[in-house]
C-alpha cells in the first residue's frame, strides 16, 4: 500500500547527515491513519519493557502469602495452634501406622539429605566452583543466601519453640521443630546451586525440577520419622526456596548476571529477547530510527553500561553508539563511588544517583557540556526510555574507523590536539577523571574523548591536573617524555606540568595506563612518569587523600565486614557456620 | 501494591506473633497438670525413657542466663554468669558414675552420686612459735590482721601454743591438714619477721615481713573453685549436674543448685498429654 509521507509542520536540518531521521519530524499516513516517526508516548501506553510479574513470580508471591497465613494461624491464635497441632499430628500418626523396616531403611537413606555434612559438601563445592570461574556476585548471593536462611532458621525456632510431633520419633533431630532445619538447609542449598551454577532454560528448569523432587522426598522421609510437622517441613520448603529466588532477583538477577560456564566478567545485560525487542521498538519511536541490529561492543572496557553498537537503517546503513543503563549499573555505580570514598575520600562528586534516570541525565549533560567546551567527543543523539525509572539507552555518534590513541602513528600535530583537549577542558573548568588509552581516540584525525560519564565541572584543580599528566603519559608511550614535555610548554605553562605530576602518583593513572608504562619500564627501562618529574620545575607533592565523617564511617563499616567474612570463614574451619 | 502488602503482612504477623503464646518458656519444676512449657516437652521427647527430667524453679543470685537444649538422646540447660557457663545439666537413658559416692538423694526412686573437687573458705595459715616472746608476737599478728582476705577468701590464723612439741612437728602437722605455715622464731620476733612454709617448695621462704608473707602465699593459693559432677540415677535415665564454677560463685553453687533445680515428672507430662489426645 501506498504510505505518501506528509509535512504540514516544516523539518528541521538533520542533526548528522547520513543519518536524516534523527531530529526530523518523520510523519507517515497509512491507511488514512498518521504515524508519527518520532512519536510521544500516550498516557496509558505500555513502555517498551514493562515489569511484569510473570507466572514463576505470582508463584512465589503465592507461596509468599501461603507461608505468612501459615505462620499466623501455626502461631498466633491458640484455637488455630491447636488444630494445626491436631491435625499435623493425624497425618503423622497415618504415616507411623505405615512404618515397616523397608520404609524405616529408605527414609534413613534419604535422611542424609539433610545432614549437616552433606549440604556442606554441596556449599563448599559451590562456592569453590563459583570461585574458579569468577562469579563473585553468585558468590556472594549464595553466601547471603545460606546466611539469611540459616539466621531466620535458628531465630525463629527459638522464638517459636515448637515441640517435635506428638509421635514416637525415629533418628537423629535437635531442638524445637519448626521450621525445619533439615528441609530448610537443603531446600537453600539446592535452590542457590540451580541459581548459581545452571545456565537458565530447560536445564535451570531440570535442576530445580531434581530440586524440588529431592526436598519432597526428604520432607516425606521428616514425616515418616515423625520428626517433623508437615506444617514444619511445608514452610520450610517454600521459605528456603523464595529466600533464593527472591536474592538472585535482586542482587544477581539473570538479565544481568546470565549464568554461564566460562569464566570472565558478564555484568553486561542481555540485549536479545524482550529486551531486544523492546530496544528496537523505543528507539524507532523515540529517536525515528529503524534498528536493523544490536551487538554489545566492547564490554570488556566497561563495567558501569552495556555498550552497545547499533545497525540501523539509512542510505547506507550505518551504526550507532549506545549505552544501556540499568538498575544494576547503578548500583555498580554507587559501590564504585563508595570504594573510591574509602580509597581517596569524598573528591569532587561521589554522592550517589538516586534513580538510573539522573544517571543518564547526568552523562548526557556531561557529554554535551563538552562539546560545546569545544571538547571533541561522540555526538549525542538522545536518551531513549526502556523501561520508565528503570532502563534508559543512550545514544550517540559510532565513532567508525577510529583507533585508540596508543595504536596509532602519533606525530606533533596530534600530540598538539590531544593537549588542546585537555586545554579546552581547563579552560571550562572541566575534568574527564578517566584519561586513559582506552578513552582517548583518533578518528578521522580527529583526537575524541570518549566514555565521560565520570566528568564532571569544576573539580579539585588537582583533579585537572592530573588529567594533563595522564594525558601526557598516553602520549609519551608511543613517542618520548621529553617529545612531549616540549610540546606541552606550547599550551601550559612549566608549573602546570610540575603540578600535573605532583599530584600523580599509582591511585591517580587509570589501571590500564598504569600497565602500559609497566611495560615500558621493562622494555625500556624508562620511568617516564619519574621522566616527567624531572623535566618539569621542582614541586611540592601533593596530597590527594581527603578525610571526612563520611569516608571514616564507610571504612569503618568496611572493615566491620571484613572481620565477620573472616570470623564466618573461621567459624566455618571450626564446624559452627553457614557451612 | 506489592510492596505495600508485603509490608501489612508482615506488620500483621508481628503483632498477631506478639499476641500469641509463642517461645519455648522454661523448663519449670511446676507440676505438668498446670505448667506444660515446650521445653519441658522436648526434654521429654529427647529422653522419652526417662522417668524424670531436669528442671530449673529460679535463677539464683549472680546466675545470668540459662541457655536450654534438646536433641535426639539427650537435653538439658546450662546456666551462666558474664557469658561463661558454669553449671550444665544434662538428661540421659544412662550414665557412667565412675567414681561417684553414693550420698542420699533424699527421693526414694532416685540414686545420687558426687564426684567433685572442691577448694572453698577460709585460707588457713598457722602460726607456730617457737617459745614463749615468739608466742605473744603470733598473737599480737593474729590480732592484727583479723579479717585479711587472700584471693576473695577470709584468712583464718590458728595459733599453735604448744611451745613444748618440737617445731619441726608441729610444722608437718599443719602442713599435713592443708594449712600453710608461718614460723616465728626470737630472733623473727624481735625483728618482726617470719619464715613462710608451705606444701609447694616455692613457698618456702624466711625472715619475711607479714604482709610480704601474706602475698607471698597469695602467689600459691589455688582460688576458690567447684568442679565434678552430681548424677541422679532413676528408671529409664540419669541426670547429671556437671560443675564447673570458680570464685565466689563456688561458693554457693552445690547449696543453690540443691535449691534451685529440681526433678520434672516426665511420666505426668505423658498423662496430661494422654489425657489431651497426644502421644508423647
Amino acid at each position: 500500500m501506498e504510505t505518501p509521507p506528509i509535512a504540514d509542520t516544516p523539518s528541521p536540518e538533520p542533526i548528522e547527515r547520513g543519518l536524516p531521521a534523527i531530529g526530523v519530524r518523520r510523519e507517515v499516513r497509512i491507511a488514512g491513519i498518521r504515524v508519527a516517526g518520532r512519536r510521544r508516548r500516550p498516557s496509558g501506553e505500555r513502555a517498551p519493557l514493562e515489569r511484569e510479574l510473570r507466572a514463576a513470580g505470582k508463584l512465589w508471591l503465592l507461596a509468599g502469602v501461603v507461608m505468612i497465613g501459615l505462620w499466623i494461624t501455626l502461631f498466633a491464635f491458640p484455637a488455630s495452634t491447636d488444630w494445626w497441632t491436631r491435625n499435623d499430628t493425624r497425618l503423622l500418626q497415618r504415616l507411623v501406622d505405615l512404618r515397616n523396616d523397608t520404609l524405616t531403611s529408605v527414609s534413613d537413606v534419604i535422611a542424609v539429605l539433610g545432614t549437616s555434612w552433606f549440604n556442606r559438601v554441596l556449599r563448599i563445592g559451590t562456592l569453590l566452583a563459583l570461585i574458579f570461574i569468577r562469579r563473585w556476585r553468585h558468590f556472594f548471593a549464595v553466601v547471603l543466601a545460606l546466611l539469611l536462611v540459616q539466621g531466620t532458621v535458628d531465630i525463629v525456632k527459638h522464638v517459636v519453640g515448637r515441640p517435635r510431633p506428638f509421635v514416637p520419633l525415629i533418628g537423629d533431630w535437635s531442638g524445637p521443630s519448626h521450621p525445619s532445619a533439615p528441609v530448610a538447609a537443603l531446600g537453600v542449598t539446592l535452590g542457590a546451586m540451580a541459581y548459581s551454577l545452571v545456565p537458565t532454560g530447560r536445564r535451570r528448569r531440570i535442576a530445580l525440577a531434581v530440586s524440588g523432587v529431592l526436598v519432597l522426598l526428604l520432607v516425606l522421609a521428616q514425616l515418616y520419622r515423625g520428626v517433623d510437622h508437615p506444617s514444619d517441613a511445608v514452610v520450610s520448603a517454600i521459605f528456603s526456596i523464595s529466600v533464593v529466588v527472591v536474592l538472585f532477583r535482586w542482587f544477581a538477577p539473570e538479565s544481568a548476571f546470565p549464568v554461564h560456564w566460562s569464566r570472565g566478567v558478564t555484568a553486561h545485560l542481555d540485549v536479545t529477547g524482550a529486551r531486544g525487542k523492546a530496544i528496537s521498538e523505543a528507539v524507532g519511536a523515540q529517536l525515528g530510527l529503524r534498528v536493523i541490529d544490536i551487538k554489545p561492543f566492547g564490554l570488556e572496557g566497561s563495567g558501569g553500561s552495556t555498550p552497545l553498537r547499533l545497525k540501523v537503517e539509512s542510505d547506507p546503513d550505518k551504526y550507532v553508539f549506545a549505552k544501556l543503563y540499568s538498575q544494576t549499573h547503578l548500583r555498580s555505580d554507587r559501590w564504585y563511588k563508595v570504594g573510591r570514598t574509602i580509597l581517596y575520600g569524598s573528591l569532587e562528586d561521589e554522592v550517589r544517583f538516586a534513580t538510573v534516570r539522573r544517571l543518564v541525565e547526568y552523562e548526557d549533560y556531561i557529554q554535551r557540556l563538552m562539546r560545546d567546551a569545544g571538547v571533541p567527543c561522540a555526538q549525542p543523539f538522545g536518551i531513549v526510555e526502556i523501561a520508565p525509572e528503570r532502563e534508559y539507552l543512550m545514544v550517540s555518534e559510532f565513532l567508525e574507523g577510529s583507533e585508540e590513541l596508543t595504536d596509532a602513528d602519533i606525530d606533533d600535530a596530534i600530540i598538539d590536539k590531544a593537549l588542546e583537549v585537555i586545554r579546552n577542558m581547563w579552560d571550562a573548568g572541566l575534568a574527564h577523571r578517566d584519561v586513559k588509552p582506552a578513552n582517548v581516540m583518533l578518528n578521522e584525525g580527529r583526537v575524541v574523548l570518549i566514555d565521560v560519564a565520570f566528568g564532571t565541572v569544576r573539580p579539585t584543580p588537582w583533579r585537572q591536573a592530573v588529567d594533563l599528566a595522564n594525558m601526557m603519559v598516553i602520549l609519551a608511550l608511543r613517542t618520548s617524555a621529553e617529545r612531549v614535555y616540549q610540546r606541552a610548554l606550547l599550551q601550559f605553562a612549566p608549573e602546570d606540568i610540575a603540578e600535573a605530576f605532583a599530584a600523580t602518583r599509582s591511585v591517580t593513572l587509570p589501571s590500564q595506563s598504569r600497565s602500559s608504562l609497566a611495560l615500558v619500564k621493562k622494555e625500556q627501562g624508562v620511568d617516564l612518569v619519574e621522566e616527567f618529574k624531572q623535566l618539569a620545575p621542582p614541586a611540592e607533592q601533593i596530597s590527594i587523600q581527603r578525610w571526612s565523617s563520611r569516608r571514616l564511617r564507610l571504612t569503618f563499616g568496611a572493615v566491620l565486614l571484613a572481620l565477620f567474612v573472616i570470623a564466618q570463614t573461621v567459624s566455618e574451619f571450626t564446624g559452627g557456620g553457614i557451612l | 501494591m506489592t510492596r505495600r502488602f508485603a509490608v501489612l503482612s508482615i506488620v500483621l504477623t508481628i503483632v498477631l506473633s506478639a499476641c500469641s503464646n509463642l517461645g519455648l518458656g522454661e523448663a519449670g519444676c511446676a507440676a505438668p497438670a498446670t505448667d506444660v512449657s515446650p521445653a519441658n516437652i522436648l526434654t521429654v521427647q529427647a529422653v522419652p525413657t526417662a522417668k524424670y527430667t531436669p528442671c530449673l524453679n529460679e535463677l539464683r543470685l549472680g546466675w545470668d542466663s540459662v541457655t536450654w537444649f534438646a536433641r535426639s538422646g539427650e537435653a538439658g540447660f546450662a546456666i551462666s554468669r558474664s557469658v561463661s557457663p558454669f553449671l550444665e545439666v544434662t538428661v540421659t537413658e544412662a550414665c557412667d558414675v565412675g567414681v561417684a559416692t553414693l550420698v542420699d538423694s533424699g527421693f526414694p526412686d532416685i540414686a545420687r552420686y558426687e564426684d567433685i573437687s572442691s577448694e572453698l573458705g577460709a585460707v588457713e595459715i598457722a602460726l607456730v612459735p617457737s617459745g614463749e616472746l615468739p608466742l605473744q608476737t603470733a598473737r599480737s599478728l593474729a590480732s592484727r590482721l583479723s579479717g585479711v582476705e587472700i584471693e576473695d577468701r577470709p584468712v583464718s590464723f590458728i595459733i599453735n601454743d604448744e611451745v613444748d612439741e618440737p617445731v619441726t612437728f608441729r610444722v608437718n602437722e599443719a602442713l599435713a591438714s592443708g594449712q600453710y605455715v608461718w614460723i616465728i622464731e626470737a630472733l623473727g620476733a624481735e625483728e618482726g619477721t617470719v619464715e613462710v612454709r608451705g606444701n609447694n617448695p616455692r613457698a618456702n621462704v624466711s625472715r619475711l615481713s607479714p604482709d610480704d608473707a601474706l602475698d607471698l602465699i597469695e602467689d600459691f593459693v589455688p582460688e576458690p573453685h567447684y568442679r565434678g559432677n552430681w548424677f541422679f540415677t532413676f528408671d529409664g535415665g540419669c541426670i547429671t549436674y556437671e560443675f564447673n564454677a570458680k570464685g565466689v560463685l563456688a561458693e554457693s553453687v552445690a547449696a543453690d543448685a540443691d535449691d534451685a533445680l529440681g526433678f520434672y515428672q516426665a511420666a505426668e507430662l505423658r498423662r496430661v498429654a494422654r489425657d489431651a489426645g497426644f502421644d508423647i
